[in-house]
This record gives C-alpha cells, structure tokens and sequence, in this order.
C-alpha cells in the first residue's frame, strides 16, 4: 500500500491539473481516468524494486506537466456554440423585420410602422430569452418536469374555463397583455414530456413496469389531446401529436407500445373527423378544391396560390400590397414574401428552412446525452412541422390554420417560445462534450 | 533519434485510431502498445494521451466507458466508432499519398 504522504503528491497533481478545466462535472471522471494510469506505472516501478517515493516521482514526470494537461483538457471540453442554427434563426428574424417593414409600409394610417417596431420590441425581448436559456444547465429541468408539464395543464384547464376568448379561441389573461396560451402550449409541453419519459425509461426493467409506463404515457397523450380537441385547436393537437409520438418513438419504447400509441393517435383523429363543426368541414373541403368557392370558403387559398403565381421571379416590390389576403403578417407570411420579392427569394428562404430542419437532426445526432437527444428530437419536430406547415399552407397542399411561420411571423408570445425552445436546443449542444463517462459492465473483447 | 513534435502530433490520431480498430483498450494499454510498435521512437508524455482521446470522443469517432470488472481496477475503456474507422481510412489514404510523393521527391521512389 501507498504512504498518505506519497498519496498525497499524486493529489496534488490532480488538483492542479483540474484546477486549469473550468467545468468542475468532470473533474472526477479525469481524475480517476488518470489515477489509474498512475497507478499503473507506479506497479511496474514497485515491481522493478524502485523505492516509493522515486517511483511516484518517475511516474508523474512520465505523465507530463500537470498544467499543460489541464489546459489541453480544457481546450477538448470547451462549451460550443452552434454558429450556424444561431444563423439561419438570425435570418429568419432579419426576414421576418424586412416583411413586416414592407407591409407597414403602405398602411396609410397613424401607426404604419407599428408592425415594424412591435417585431423590433419582441426581437429584443426574444434575444435576451435566449441568451438566458443558452446558459440555463438544461439538465436541472429534468426533476422538474413532472410539475411543470401538470403546471401547463393546469394553465390549460383555466383558460379552457374562464379565458376570454379573442376569435373564439380563449386567450390567458394577465390583465396587461392577453396570451394565446394553448396556441404555445405544445412547445412547453414536449419539452417537459422529455423529461418525464425519459425517467420512466431509465427505470423500466421489470415486464409489469411496461405496462406502467404504456398505461402512463397514454395518459399523457390523452388528456393534452382532450384539452386540444375542445379547444378546438386542430393544429395544436397536430403538433402535440407528432412530438409525443417522435418523442416515444426515440425513448426506445417497445415496438408493442408503439403500435398501441399509434393506433391511439389514430382513433383521435377518426373522431376528430367525426366531430368536426360545420365551419371546420367547409374548411377542409375547400382546401381540398378550392375553386370550387373562390369567394366563399376558398377565398384565402385562391388568393394565396393566385399571389404567389403573379409573384414571378423578382415579385411585384419591396412594399407591395397585398390588400386581398387577410393575415399576410402571421399565418400567410410566406405569401406575402413571394408576392413582393418573388420566387427567387421565396426559394431561398425555403431553402434555408430545409437547411434548418436537417441541421437540428444533425444536432441531435451529435448530443450523446439521452435527455438532451430527447429534447432536441421533440423541438425539432415541433419546429419541422411549424415550418412545413406555414409554407405548404400557402400553397395549398395543406388546410388553412392558425399558423405562423417560426421567426418570421407577427406575434409575440409564440415569438418567445421559439426563442427559448433554440436557446435549449444551443444549451443542450453546448454541453455536448461536458458529460461524465457513463458505467458499462459489458466485456470487452480482449 | 528524436523526431520533431509536428511529426509526431500529426500522426498520433491515426496511431490511437488504428489500435482502437483492433480492440477497445484504455489508456495505458495504448501507450504500452505505440512503445512496442514503434520500437520506442514514440515516447510523448503519456498524460497527453488523454485529452486527445477526449476531443476525438466529441468528434464522435471513439466512445468511453468505464468498466468494472472483478479481480481487476475500474478501467475507462475506448473502442472506435463507425464515424471513428471513415475517418481513419480516409487519413490512411491521405497518409499513402503523402508518403509516396514525398519518397519519389526525395529519389527512393526512382529505379
């Protein structure tokens, strides 16, 4: 056995080696990775009959300088930034400012510029809540998410009951601003489901255990379900959906579950169809032709689709009207775009929406921690059904809905949850390389 | 003979890499392993090995783990990943080129 006092020298240099890595995780997992190294040449010196004290010596001169090792430490887990999801947000915003500039511009009343100037007042708010989810440890939401996600219901429950409704959907009132509150809810939802599915599937083991967990997520699939189906708000319930389901599907769930909880998804959506209001089904029949009533019930899709044909390749104008569509500043964002800078720029921003979806999943593929795979994965879809939604909209490949294009779009509350849903994808990636190194008791192959 | 730090530093990936393609190993069986390969030309500080290993884990072509086995010390084991021997085949390819070009300048590629 080593004397203490030897002990301590190998000590030391642990402490000064970690003293250099800033982020304190991981010092115990680079302190017992190098221990053992040390303690293996320390064998070989003690077996060769080199007294104790040299040997200690000799091995960690063997080692090298213990601050150069620290600071070479540090440099592999520096935090990281995504510059380039950080980007494509930043031009989607400088889009969305350069849209709503353009379409204020020919409002000839008093507060022309109010459109301009409230997307400039949420630019900012929306940064600072990114900048303070970017450096918020993601990982503390984890115990917390069981509340928060029964916090959200709740919320939805109060407004279900008592909101004030603004268009007939009800409306969270805070007394000074009035929030589309089920309209976010989805976002803040999955990103608590991720947590809570995530412990469910560290702790099943047991075969009864999987019933659990089926009998629980279903739960959880259901009563959000609920609360959107009376709502109504179709295209929450769509989004709510898809991301329980990419979220299940990526815990690794049984391929039983994931029969059980598609076919669950299925039925709710038979009944959907089932009770769906008159004014709902003159909708979707008209998404479905919507010739067919060019004035009555297909009259946003036919202006759509006639906007964005007239556009061109260089469109009608910064400035252009477009009188005849209603809603060019939220959910038909992406007509208006065409319509005044033409198919070219419609194309890029397209395109840059593409690049954005496929640099998430890449992301998530990077990040080899579950819970924050797990995240990412639901945000990602929520925001990949977001943005597919508000283009294919315009062109009538899907049914009209409450829709705004991520970034892009008017609107501040739903500004601010996209805002904080890419600063936990940027947290979540920032400490991609800051995990301790997990135990595997498998063999290895020796 | 000594050789100079740039040589050997652009080569210790491809060396880790290589090894790691054999069998997983932890850190000091590595070391033991480059020594005897190389008949002792490579001998770096070994501490050193250690933050490579990490940033080549953050690029994605090794994985860590620790294993405990009994009768032994708990080990932080590394074995390559798919990304890990891509990247690793492209670097050997990378390195052949190299070589041969810099042979024939050199006149040992001449008959």
């Amino acid at each position: 056995m080593i004397s203490d006092r030897n002990r301590a020298a190998i000590e030391d240099y642990l402490d000064t080696v970690c003293s250099q890595i800033k982020n304190k995780e991981i010092h115990d997992d680079i302190r017992c990775e190098l221990n053992n190294h040390i303690d293996e040449i320390l064998e070989d010196y003690l077996a060769e009959g080199i007294e104790e004290s040299e040997a200690i010596k000799q091995s960690l001169l063997h080692m090298g300088d213990p601050v150069h090792l620290g600071k070479q430490f540090w440099i592999a887990h520096k935090p990281k930034t995504e510059w380039t999801l950080l980007g494509l947000v930043t031009a989607f915003i400088g889009m969305g400012l350069l849209i709503m500039y353009s379409i204020g511009m020919n409002q000839a009343n008093h507060d022309a510029m109010s459109l301009f100037l409230s997307k400039v007042l949420t630019t900012w708010i929306g940064i600072i809540a990114l900048a303070a989810v970017f450096f918020f440890d993601y990982r503390k939401l984890k115990t917390w998410s069981p509340t928060l996600f029964l916090g959200t219901l709740v919320i939805m429950l109060l407004v279900l009951l008592m909101g004030p409704r603004v268009n007939g959907i009800p409306h969270l009132d805070l007394g000074f601003i009035r929030i589309d509150f089920i309209h976010l809810s989805p976002f803040c939802l999955i990103v608590f489901l991720a947590g809570i599915l995530l412990v469910d599937v560290e702790k099943k083991s047991e075969a009864s255990g999987q019933n659990k967990l089926l009998a629980k997520a279903l739960l959880l699939l259901l009563v959000p379900s609920l609360f959107y189906l009376i709502t109504p708000s179709l295209y929450s319930f769509l989004l709510y959906a898809v991301g329980f389901f990419v979220l299940f599907f990526t815990s690794k769930a049984s391929r039983r579950q994931i029969v059980i909880l598609l076919s669950t998804i299925f039925v709710l959506i038979v009944g959907l169809f089932l009770t769906m209001k008159p004014y709902q089904i003159s909708r979707l029949a008209a998404f479905l032709d919507p010739y067919q009533d060019p004035q009555g019930s297909g009259y946003q899709l036919v202006q759509s689709i006639e906007s964005i044909r007239s556009a061109g390749w260089l469109g009608h104008g910064f400035g252009a009207e477009l009188k005849v569509l209603p809603g060019i500043q939220s959910d038909f964002v992406f007509t208006y775009l065409v319509y005044s800078q033409g198919w070219l720029i419609g194309g890029a921003l397209a395109s840059a929406v593409l690049f954005f979806m496929i640099r998430m999943i890449r992301v998530s593929q990077w990040v080899r921690d579950p819970y924050g795979r797990m995240m990412i994965n639901g945000i990602a879809s929520l925001f990949i059904l977001c943005f597919l939604y508000s283009i294919l909209m315009t062109v009538g490949l899907l049914p009209p809905a409450n829709v705004a294009m991520p970034f892009v779009s008017h609107g501040g509350s739903l500004f601010l949850i996209h805002m904080i849903s890419v600063g936990l994808i940027l947290s979540i990636y920032r400490r991609k390389d800051l995990h301790p190194t997990r135990l595997n008791n498998e063999s290895t192959t020796s | 003979m000594k050789i100079s730090k740039e040589l050997v530093k652009g080569s210790t990936v491809m060396m880790i890499l290589t090894l790691l393609e054999r069998k997983p190993m932890y850190g000091y069986e590595m070391i033991k392993e480059i020594e005897s390969n190389s008949n002792g030309v490579f001998t770096f500080k070994e501490g050193t090995l250690y933050p490579i290993l990490h940033t080549l884990e953050a690029e994605g072509w090794v994985e860590a783990y620790w294993c405990e086995q009994e009768g032994a010390r708990k080990r932080k084991y590394y074995r390559i990943t798919d990304q890990g021997k891509g990247h690793l085949e492209a670097k050997k390819k990378e390195w052949t080129t190299f070589r041969s070009a810099l042979d024939f300048v050199l006149g040992e590629g001449r008959i």
